[in-house]
C-alpha cells in the first residue's frame, strides 16, 4: 500500500514539478550561430557575440500593433527590476526587413531599452534564421482599412541559457512574474 | 445613461401639485450625467477598459465620489419617493441607506470590483465592463445616501455621525486596497499588464498611479464634505447657543417683569 502511495505521489510530484514558469523544452537544442546585421550596420553573430549571457530571441516587426511592443515592454520592465541578472541580451530580429531599417529599429527599441539588440538581414537570411530557431515563418497579409500589411509571426520569445541551450520559450502573453522567476535560473545554467 | 435621464424627464414633466424641480437640482443632475458620460466614453472609458489601471481607477473615483452624490443632490424628494414607490424598493432602499449597511456594501463592492479576478474577467468584454460600471454607480448611490439622500428619513441626522461615517466608509477602507496597488511588487491585473503601453507608462508605474488615485482621489471630496458638515454643525450649534442665551435673557427679563408686576412697590 505504502509503495503504491509512494509511486503515485512520486509520479504526481514529477509531473507537477517544473523548473521554469515558461514552456520548458524537452530536448534543448544549441542556439544557431547565424550572423545578421545590427542597428549600427555591423555584422552580429547571434551566439558568439553574446557568449556568457542569457539570450532572449524574438522575431517581430516594429509596426506590430500589439504582441511585439507588449513583449518588449514586459522585458524592459523586468530587466529594470532589482535582483535581475545583468547578463541578459534581448535580440529582436525583424521579419519586415523592407520597412524595418536599422534606424527605424533603433528608434523603436530605444523606446523600451537602449541595450536591446536589433537585427536585420536579407529576406533569405531572415527566413533561414526563423527556420533554424524553429520559429513559425512570418507571413504578410493585407487587412482592410490598413495601408501597410500586417505580418503574422511567431509570438514566442526563445530563451537560451549561457550554456547555449534553448531551455524555455515564452509565448504571448507572458506575465512579469514568470520572467522574474525564470531569468535568474537561466542565468545560472553555464 | 438613458435609464437615468428618461425617468428624470418623464417624472419631471409631471410633478405633484405645489412641487417642482429647482433649477439648482436640474443643474446638479445634468452635471452628474455629463460626468458619467465623460467617465464612460472615449477616451477615459477605452483606456480604463483595456489599457490603464490608473484610468480604470479614475473612472471609479468619478462614478462613486462625484457622479453618485450629484445625481442624489439633483433629485427632488417627491421624485425619489415616487420612483422608489413605483419600483417597490422602499424597504430595500431604506435598509441599504443605514450607515453600517451602506458602508459595508460599498466597501464590499469596492474590494470585489478591484480584485484581479473581477478585473481580468469582467473588463475583457462589454457586458462585464457594463456590469462593473453599474455596480460602481449603485455602490456610489448607496454609500452617499446617508449623507445626501433626497428622502429625509434615509439621511443621518447627527453631524458628528455623518462625519465619522464619511471618514470610515470613504476614506479609511479604500486606503487598504489602494495601498496594495501602490506597494505591490508586480502588476496585479493581467488586463493592464499585457496591454500595449500608453505613452511608455510601465505596468507597475501605472498600477502605483492607480493606487494613488484610489487613496488620494476621493480626499478632496470626502474632506471637503466633512469640512462643510463641520461648518454647518458649528453654525447650528452657535445658533442654538444664541437662541438658548436669548431665551435665558428673555426668561430672566420676564422674571423681572413678573417680579415688578408682582411687586407693586417697585
Amino acid at each position: 500500500m505504502l509503495a503504491v502511495i509512494a509511486v503515485i505521489t512520486g509520479c504526481t510530484d514529477r509531473r507537477n514539478e517544473s523548473r521554469f514558469a515558461g514552456l520548458e523544452v524537452d530536448a534543448p537544442a544549441t542556439m544557431p550561430d547565424l550572423t545578421l546585421t545590427d542597428t549600427t550596420g555591423r555584422p552580429f553573430a547571434m551566439r558568439s557575440d553574446t557568449r556568457g549571457s542569457v539570450r532572449l530571441v524574438y522575431f517581430g516587426f516594429t509596426s506590430c500593433p500589439d504582441i511585439c511592443p507588449v513583449h518588449l515592454a514586459q522585458l524592459s520592465d523586468v530587466l529594470a527590476r532589482p535582483g535581475m541578472p545583468p547578463n541578459v541580451k534581448v535580440l529582436f530580429v525583424t521579419v519586415d526587413p523592407e520597412r524595418d531599417t536599422p534606424k527605424v529599429m533603433r528608434t523603436f527599441l530605444d523606446r523600451f531599452n537602449s541595450e536591446f539588440v536589433g537585427l536585420t538581414g536579407t529576406a533569405n537570411q531572415l527566413l533561414e534564421a526563423q527556420r533554424q530557431f524553429s520559429a513559425l515563418v512570418a507571413l504578410p497579409s493585407t487587412v482592410e482599412g490598413r495601408d501597410s500589411p500586417v505580418i503574422g509571426h511567431d509570438g514566442r520569445v526563445f530563451a537560451f541559457a549561457p550554456d547555449g541551450l534553448g531551455r524555455t520559450q515564452y509565448p504571448h502573453p507572458t506575465r512579469q512574474t514568470a520572467w522574474t522567476r525564470d531569468l535568474p535560473i537561466l542565468a545560472t545554467l553555464r | 445613461m438613458l435609464c437615468l435621464v428618461v425617468p428624470y424627464l418623464v417624472f419631471g414633466c409631471r410633478p405633484p401639485k405645489g412641487h417642482n424641480i429647482r433649477s439648482s437640482q436640474r443643474w446638479l443632475f445634468m452635471a452628474g450625467i455629463l460626468l458619467l458620460w465623460l467617465a464612460t466614453d472615449w477616451p477615459l472609458g477605452l483606456l480604463g477598459a483595456s489599457y490603464l489601471a490608473s484610468a480604470h481607477m479614475t473612472q471609479f473615483v468619478i462614478y462613486t465620489m462625484v457622479v453618485a452624490p450629484l445625481l442624489l443632490l439633483g433629485t427632488p424628494e417627491w421624485m425619489a419617493r415616487r420612483l422608489v414607490g413605483q419600483l417597490r424598493l422602499h424597504r430595500l432602499v431604506g435598509r441599504c441607506s443605514r450607515p453600517v449597511t451602506a458602508g459595508l456594501l460599498f466597501n464590499a463592492m469596492l474590494i470585489l470590483t478591484h480584485s484581479p479576478w473581477a478585473v481580468d474577467n469582467l473588463r475583457v468584454n462589454q457586458f462585464g465592463s457594463f456590469a462593473m460600471d453599474a455596480l460602481w454607480l449603485i455602490g456610489g448611490l448607496v454609500v452617499w445616501m446617508p449623507i445626501v439622500s433626497p428622502i429625509g428619513e434615509h439621511k443621518m441626522t447627527s453631524y458628528p455621525g455623518r462625519m465619522a461615517y464619511l471618514f470610515l466608509a470613504l476614506a479609511v477602507v479604500p486606503a487598504v486596497p489602494g495601498g496594495f496597488l501602490t506597494f505591490a511588487t508586480f502588476p496585479l491585473y493581467a488586463t493592464y499588464e499585457l496591454a500595449p503601453r500608453v505613452h511608455g507608462l510601465g505596468a507597475t508605474t501605472d498600477q502605483q498611479l492607480a493606487g494613488l488615485v484610489m487613496k488620494l482621489g476621493g480626499i478632496p471630496i470626502v474632506w471637503g464634505t466633512i469640512a462643510v458638515l463641520m461648518y454647518r454643525w458649528s453654525e447650528i450649534s452657535r445658533a442654538e447657543n444664541e437662541a438658548s442665551r436669548a431665551s435665558r435673557i428673555a426668561g430672566s427679563g420676564t422674571g423681572n417683569q413678573d417680579q415688578s408686576s408682582t411687586d407693586p412697590d417697585q
